[in-house]
């Protein structure tokens, strides 16, 4: 009975936290703080993954692209030519179609990354 | 190794910034409730598989703050179909950090209207979250008999993330 009723406290718990913040990281290391760095601006980009999810993205995420912005971020700044990308801005959140499936499916979920910026090159 | 990640991580929150403006401003929403018909009809109170069914969208725009249109289909103990149509005023409303429904505070203004029936519903619910667009919604009212009605509903609501094409 009282495995039992830990139990329920869990699950009661896991739902109610399941809209908990999102951690952002890159693998490379190279999501940095640089106020002096110039450039020469070569075009902004934005760039977006689906992130699936069973219950909630922090607990049982089946993607990780919010821990590989690298994989968003780079390609975008390489396609133009960039060395380094700058005004990052980074979101969360469901278009209308993640909603739908998030809704309608049970227990798996689809949310969406969006990552847009300003690529500048050295020179 | 978790060190490495909290730097990580707080070199993020320096640098970045997650943005309203990607976020739409009008709200959608979806809405399935059960509501246990022996509370609007006392005359078959005791036969409790008569429920009624009902799916409702739920649509926001900014304009029309604290205010929300409603609008839906259900079908009443499984056999009379109506459609409903309403408005629903958010007393509170906490949005998690992706802008989906947390916790909220609503009542509402409902009417149904089928082929063999009407009725209208004033109910009041509360809303605890169970996913990371929604939650469980618990609400009491009365009807147009001031019969009370009690339901029980899945909810879930955004703004919707705007993701744009880049510029060229």
């Amino acid at each position: 009975m009282k495995k039992f009723v830990l139990l329920l406290v869990f699950v009661a718990l896991v739902l109610v936290f399941s809209s908990c913040s999102m951690l952002f990281k890159t693998a490379d290391g190279n999501l940095g703080y640089f106020p002096n760095i110039i450039g020469t601006p070569v075009g902004k980009f934005e760039a977006s993954q689906e992130l699936w999810f069973i219950i909630d993205p922090i607990l049982f995420p089946m993607s990780r692209p919010h821990e590989n912005l690298d994989k968003m971020i780079g390609p975008e700044v390489f396609a133009r030519g960039g060395a380094f990308a700058k005004n990052l801005e980074i979101s969360y959140g469901f278009t209308i179609w993640d909603f739908v499936i998030t809704y309608f499916v049970p227990f798996v979920g689809r949310g969406t990354i969006s990552v847009s910026g300003e690529a500048f090159s050295n020179f | 190794m978790r060190w490495k990640s909290l730097v990580c991580l707080a070199a993020c929150f320096l640098c970045v910034s997650v943005s309203a403006r990607t976020f739409s401003e009008d709200f959608i929403g979806l809405i399935l409730e059960v509501k246990p018909d022996f509370f609007l009809l006392p005359e078959v109170d005791k036969k409790r598989d008569i429920v009624d069914l009902s799916f409702n969208a739920v649509y926001g725009p900014s304009w029309f703050s604290p205010f929300r249109f409603r609008g839906g289909m259900g079908i009443m103990s499984f056999k009379k179909p109506y459609v409903s149509a309403g408005v629903e005023w958010v007393v509170f409303e906490t949005l998690n950090e992706s802008y989906g429904i947390q916790f909220g505070g609503y009542i509402s203004l409902l009417g149904n209207l089928g082929l063999e029936h009407w009725d209208l519903f004033v109910e009041a619910g509360m809303m605890i979250p169970v996913s990371p667009i929604g939650g469980v919604q618990v609400a009491v009212g009365v009807n147009r008999m001031l019969h009370p009605t009690l339901s029980l509903a899945y909810r879930g609501g955004i703004y919707p993330l705007q993701v744009q094409e880049p510029s060229k």
